[in-house]
C-alpha cells in the first residue's frame, strides 16, 4: 500500500517534470551548460590554430602572417567544400532558417564543421568574428538535444534560437545583449514562453564561460563619461557618419558576394586562399591588428594608445579584409568585425573632433563605445540590442544618452540608404524566404478596433416580449438580434426562433425561453484581430463591449468584416 | 482569458506512461552525467592551457627584461607584448612595456600605459618615476616634481631601495636645470640627511651643492667623505673646489695639494692649485701676515697692474677711453708707491689696491694676463663682493 503510494507520487512528480513546458525549460539549463563548455573549447581551439599558424608572438613573423592564412583558406576550402558545405556563412540565418523551414533542425556535422573551420580561420588571421558560429554552434547542440529528447514540433522550432541565445552569450561574455539578439534578430518576437527559456539558457552558459576562463571581458572599458551635454552633438556626427559606414560596409558584402558565388567551382577553392593572402598582406604593410577577430586592437584603441588618423585606416582596412574574408565564403561572422569598425571609427571621429575642436572633451574609450554600437545599429540592424550591449559590457549608465542617439541616427541613416537589411540579403541570395525580423517589428497588429462597426439595432433584455421584439426586429430588418442578460452575458436570437416561437406559445413569452444554455462569447476593442477568427464562423456577430463595463456595447465584429480588413491591410 | 494553449495542456495531460518515464528520466541522467563530464574534461584542458600560457608569459617576459637590458628596444617592446597577450594583467609586463616604448621615444603611448598602471598602484616607485621621467622629456615641471616625489616617497622593494635616492638625485638635477635653485638644495639637504655611509650619494650631493651655488654645503659633504677616507681623490678636488670658491685659500691649497697628488691628470684641479697658491702668495690682505710683507704685497700687485694696462693699450686691439683714464690713475701713483711710502699708510696701500683692482677688473680677460693677474683678478671680485 505504502509502495504503491509513493510510486504514485514519484510518477505525479515525474509527470510535472516532465510535462513538455517544465520541461523545456529544465532543457534550456542544460543547453546553456553544454554550449557554454563548447564554447570554452571553441575559444581554446582558436588559440591553438593561432598558435599552430602564427606562432606564439603578438605579432607574427613577416613569412608568418603573409603566407599562413592562405595556408589555412587552403584546407579550409578543401574541408568546407568536401565535407561541411552547411559551415558556410556566418551562422545567423542558418540558424533562422532551421526555426522557420526546418521544424528546429540542425544537422551536427554543422556544428562539428563550424567549430572547426569557423576556428582555424580565425585562428589564422582572417578577419571574422567568433560570435556568429558560437550562436550556431549553440543552436545545433540544442536541435541535437532537443531531437535526442523527442520534443514537439512546437518546441523543437523554438529549441534553435535557445541555444542560439547560449552560444552567443558564451562567446560575446554578454547575456543580456545575446538575449535581446536572438529576440530582436531570430525569433522576432517577445513571448513569456520563449522569453525564461532564453534568459536561463544564456545566463547558465555565460556562467559555465566564466568559470572557466574568467570574467574578464574581451575588451577592457576604461572609465567612461559624458563631460558636457553638448558633447551630444559629437556623438550625432558619429551616428552620421557610422550609418554611412555601415551601408557602405554592408553593399560591399552584399554586391561581392553573389559575384564570388558565380565564379567557376574550381575558383571556389582558392578564394579562402586568396583573401588570406591579401589580409596577410595587410599585416605586413603595417596594420596586423585586422587579422583574426580583433579584441586586442579594440582593447588598444579604447585606452587611447592609436591616433585618429591610425584608426580611421585601421576601420578601412578591417573593412576590406571582413570583406574578402566573408565572400570568399570561409566560415566564421561579422559581430566583431563590426565591432571593431565601430570602435576604430569611434575613436577616430572623437581624436578628430578633439583636434578640430580642443574645448570638446576626449574620451577615447566612450567615443570608441559608442562607436561599437553605432555599427552595431547601422550595419546589423539590432538597435535595441546595440543599446543595451553597450551599457552591460562599460556598466556605466552615464553613456546610455548618447548611445541612444548615436545608435539612432546609424540606423535611420543606415535604414534610409539600405532599406533591406544584410542578413536579409544574404538570405535572400542563399535562395531563402525568411520573415524579415526588421519588417516583423514593425508590423501594425490589427486589432478588433479595426474590424468592428457601430450596432446601431436594439439591444434587447432577457425579460423582453416576444410579440414586442419581433415586432422591433421587423421594423429594424434584423436577422438576429442581441440579447444583453441579467448578468452581463451577452447573446443572440434569431428572428426566425422568435416567429416560430411567438406562433407556438404566443407574444407573451419572453427571450428567456430562446436563450442557448451558454451565452456567446464577447471580445474587446484591443485585442487582436486574430482572436475574432475564433468565433466568427459560429456565431453571424460577436459583441464587442467595454473592458470596464461588459454591459457596454462597444460595437459588433462579423466575419465579412475580419476578411475585409485584412484584406485592406495587404493593400 | 487563459494563454492559448496552456488550458488545453492542463485539460488534455493524462500523464506519461511508465516506459516513456523511465526512457526520459534515463536520457536526463545521462545528460547530467555527460555534463559533468563535460566539465571534467574542459577543467583539465582549460588547467593545461592556463599552464602554457604562463610558460609563454614567462618566457617572452624574461626575454623582454633581457632586451630591455641591452638596449634593443623594438625586440623588448616585441617581447612584452607577446607576454602581455598570455598574462594581460601582469604590471611587471606592462611595465617592460612602456620602458621599451620610452626607450623608442613613444613617450605617448609610454605615458598612457603608466597611467593606466598607477591608476591600479599609486604607490608604485618605479611607475611614478617613469612618469616623472616622461615629465621631465615633455618639459612637463609640475607635473615632474610631483611624479618624483610620489616616487621618492613611494613603497620601493628592498633591491630597489637605491632608486628612491636616484628619483631624488634626478628630482635635483632637473631643478637646477630649470633653475630652481633653492628647491634643488632644500631636496639635497634631505638628500644627505638619508645617505648614510653612502660614499657615492655624497660625492653627488656635493657636486650638485655646487652646481646649485651653495659651496658652502658642498664643502661640508666632501670633508664628510674625506673624514671616511682621507685620500679619495674625488672628495679632494670638490672640497678644493669649494673652499677656493668660498675664498678659504689655505684650506683650499692644502686640499688641492693632496687632490694633485692623488689624481696628477687632473689639469683642472692643477690649475686651481696653481692660483690658490698664487692668491695666498699675493693676496695683501691675509690675515697673519707683517706690515712690510703686506705693503710688499702691495708693491708687486702695483707693479703687474700697470705692466699688463700698460701691455694691453700698447696693443692695437685696446685703447679704450676707460683704459687711458686707468693708466693715467696708475701713473699719477707710481711715483708715490714704494716701500717706504707704504709703510704706516694704509690709505696709500688702499688706493693703491683698489686701482690695481679696478685695472684687472677692467682689462679684458685674455689680454697680457698672467698668473699673478688671474690671482687680482680673483682678489678684485672677493673684494667687490665684500
Amino acid at each position: 500500500m505504502k509502495d504503491s503510494i509513493l510510486t504514485a507520487r514519484l510518477k505525479s512528480t515525474l509527470d510535472l517534470l516532465y510535462r513538455e513546458d517544465r520541461f523545456f525549460l529544465v532543457l534550456s539549463v542544460f543547453i546553456g551548460l553544454i554550449s557554454g563548455l563548447a564554447i570554452v573549447c571553441f575559444r581554446f581551439a582558436m588559440e591553438m590554430f593561432r598558435l599552430v599558424f602564427l606562432g606564439s608572438a603578438a605579432t607574427p613573423p613577416f613569412w608568418r602572417m603573409l603566407l599562413m592564412p592562405a595556408a589555412a583558406g587552403l584546407i579550409i576550402a578543401v574541408l568546407t567544400i568536401r565535407f561541411f558545405p552547411t559551415a558556410r556563412g556566418s551562422g545567423v540565418n542558418q540558424t533562422k532558417g532551421a526555426l522557420y523551414i526546418f521544424n528546429g533542425f540542425i544537422p551536427l556535422k554543422t556544428a562539428v564543421g563550424k567549430f572547426l573551420l569557423a576556428s582555424m580561420s580565425i585562428g589564422a588571421g582572417f578577419s571574422l568574428g567568433p560570435e556568429d558560429p558560437a550562436l550556431q554552434i549553440g543552436a545545433c547542440l540544442a536541435s541535437l538535444l532537443g531531437r535526442w529528447f523527442r520534443l514537439s514540433r512546437d518546441r523543437m522550432r523554438l529549441i534553435a534560437p535557445v541555444g542560439a541565445a547560449a552560444g552567443l552569450a558564451a562567446a560575446f561574455n554578454a547575456p543580456i545583449s545575446a538575449v535581446l539578439f536572438v529576440i530582436e534578430e531570430v525569433i522576432g518576437r517577445w513571448t513569456a514562453g520563449i522569453l525564461g527559456s532564453v534568459v536561463l539558457s544564456a545566463i547558465s552558459s555565460v556562467v559555465v564561460v566564466r568559470w572557466f576562463l574568467g570574467a574578464e571581458p574581451l575588451f577592457r572599458i576604461p572609465v567612461v563619461e559624458l563631460q558636457r551635454p553638448s558633447e551630444i552633438l559629437a556623438y550625432l556626427v558619429l551616428g552620421i557618419v557610422g550609418g554611412l559606414l555601415s551601408v557602405a560596409f554592408a553593399s560591399g558584402i552584399t554586391t561581392l558576394r553573389p559575384r564570388f558565388q558565380q565564379l567557376p567551382r574550381w575558383s571556389q577553392y582558392f578564394q579562402p586562399a586568396v583573401a588570406g593572402l591579401l589580409i596577410g598582406l595587410i599585416g605586413v604593410l603595417g596594420a596586423p591588428q585586422v587579422m583574426g577577430a580583433g579584441y586586442e586592437a579594440m582593447d588598444t584603441a579604447m585606452h587611447g594608445h592609436f591616433i585618429w588618423q591610425f584608426l580611421i585606416l585601421l576601420a578601412v582596412l578591417k573593412i576590406v579584409a571582413t570583406l574578402v574574408s566573408f565572400v570568399s565564403g570561409t566560415p566564421g561572422g561579422m559581430f566583431a568585425p563590426t565591432l571593431f569598425v565601430g570602435a576604430m571609427l569611434g575613436a577616430a571621429v572623437g581624436g578628430a573632433e578633439h583636434a578640430l575642436l580642443p574645448h570638446l572633451s576626449w574620451s577615447p574609450g566612450t567615443y570608441a563605445l559608442v562607436g561599437m554600437g553605432v555599427l552595431f545599429a547601422g550595419f546589423l540592424r539590432a538597435p535595441m540590442t546595440s543599446v543595451f550591449m553597450i551599457l552591460e559590457v562599460s556598466g556605466n549608465y552615464s553613456i546610455i544618452l548618447p548611445a541612444i542617439v548615436a545608435n539612432t541616427f546609424s540606423y535611420l541613416v543606415a535604414r534610409t540608404l539600405q532599406p533591406v537589411p544584410i542578413f536579409d540579403v544574404l538570405t535572400r541570395q542563399d535562395g531563402m524566404e525568411l520573415p524579415s525580423m526588421e519588417e516583423e517589428r514593425e508590423i501594425n497588429i490589427l486589432q478588433v478596433e479595426d474590424a468592428m462597426r457601430p450596432h446601431t439595432a436594439t439591444v434587447f433584455g432577457q425579460d423582453e416580449r416576444l410579440g414586442d421584439v419581433l415586432r422591433r426586429a421587423r421594423s429594424e430588418q434584423q436577422e438576429a438580434v442581441l440579447v444583453l442578460l441579467e448578468s452581463g452575458a451577452w447573446d443572440y436570437v434569431k428572428r426566425s426562433d422568435i416567429e416560430a416561437k411567438a406562433v407556438e406559445g404566443g407574444d407573451e413569452q419572453t427571450l428567456v425561453s430562446l436563450l442557448p444554455a451558454e451565452p456567446m462569447p464577447v471580445l474587446h476593442p484591443d485585442q487582436p484581430l486574430s482572436w475574432a477568427l475564433r468565433y466568427v464562423d459560429r456565431w453571424p456577430l460577436v459583441p464587442v463591449v467595454n473592458r470596464a463595463n461588459p454591459r457596454k456595447l462597444e460595437g459588433v465584429i462579423t466575419q465579412r468584416a475580419v476578411l475585409d480588413r485584412y484584406r485592406r491591410y495587404e493593400e | 482569458m487563459p494563454a492559448f494553449g496552456e488550458a488545453m495542456d492542463a485539460e488534455n495531460f493524462a500523464g506519461f506512461s511508465p516506459a516513456e518515464l523511465t526512457r526520459k528520466s534515463v536520457k536526463l541522467a545521462l545528460l547530467l552525467a555527460g555534463t559533468v563530464f563535460g566539465f571534467l574534461c574542459v577543467g583539465a584542458i582549460t588547467h593545461a592551457v592556463n599552464a602554457r600560457h604562463r610558460a609563454l608569459a614567462h618566457q617572452a617576459s624574461l626575454r623582454g627584461a633581457s632586451d630591455l637590458h641591452s638596449g634593443n628596444y623594438r625586440q623588448a617592446l616585441e617581447e612584452f607584448d607577446t607576454a602581455l597577450l598570455y598574462a594581460r594583467d601582469s604590471d611587471e609586463d606592462t611595465l617592460g612595456l612602456a620602458e621599451a616604448l620610452q626607450g623608442m621615444g613613444r613617450t605617448e603611448e609610454a605615458r598612457a600605459y603608466l597611467l593606466k598602471l598607477r591608476e591600479k598602484q599609486p604607490e608604485n616607485g618605479e611607475v611614478n618615476l617613469e612618469l616623472a621621467r616622461i615629465a621631465v622629456h615633455q618639459n612637463a615641471a609640475a607635473e615632474a616634481e610631483r611624479y618624483y616625489h610620489s616616487a621618492i616617497y613611494a613603497a620601493w622593494p628592498d633591491s630597489l631601495a637605491n632608486m628612491r635616492r636616484q628619483a631624488r638625485l634626478e628630482l635635483v638635477d632637473y631643478l637646477l636645470r630649470t633653475g630652481a635653485q633653492a628647491q634643488a638644495q632644500a631636496e639635497l639637504m634631505a638628500l644627505i640627511a638619508n645617505a648614510g655611509d653612502n660614499r657615492q650619494i655624497r660625492l653627488q650631493a656635493g657636486a650638485l651643492f655646487a652646481r646649485a651655488g651653495d659651496k658652502a654645503h658642498a664643502l661640508a659633504t666632501y670633508r664628510q667623505v674625506l673624514q671616511s677616507d682621507p685620500h679619495d681623490a674625488v672628495a679632494l678636488a670638490g672640497a678644493g673646489a669649494a673652499a677656493y670658491e668660498l675664498g678659504r685659500y689655505e684650506e683650499a691649497e692644502q686640499t688641492l695639494r693632496l687632490a694633485a697628488e692623488a689624481a696628477p691628470l687632473d689639469a683642472a684641479n692643477a690649475e686651481r692649485y696653481k692660483l690658490a697658491v698664487l692668491i695666498e702668495q699675493t693676496d695683501p690682505y691675509r690675515k697673519r701676515q707683517s706690515p712690510a710683507e703686506r705693503n710688499r704685497r702691495v708693491l708687486t700687485a702695483f707693479q703687474a697692474a700697470g705692466k699688463r694696462l700698460q701691455s694691453c693699450i700698447a696693443s692695437e686691439r685696446q685703447s679704450t677711453v676707460i683704459l687711458s683714464e686707468l693708466l693715467q690713475q696708475w701713473n699719477q701713483l707710481h711715483p708715490r708707491v714704494n716701500e717706504q711710502s707704504l709703510q704706516g699708510n694704509s690709505d696709500l696701500a688702499d688706493k693703491t689696491m683698489t686701482t690695481v683692482f679696478a685695472i684687472e677688473r677692467t682689462v679684458p680677460e685674455n689680454c697680457a694676463v698672467t698668473d699673478v693677474d688671474r690671482a687680482l683678478l680673483r682678489l678684485a671680485h672677493e673684494h667687490e663682493e665684500n
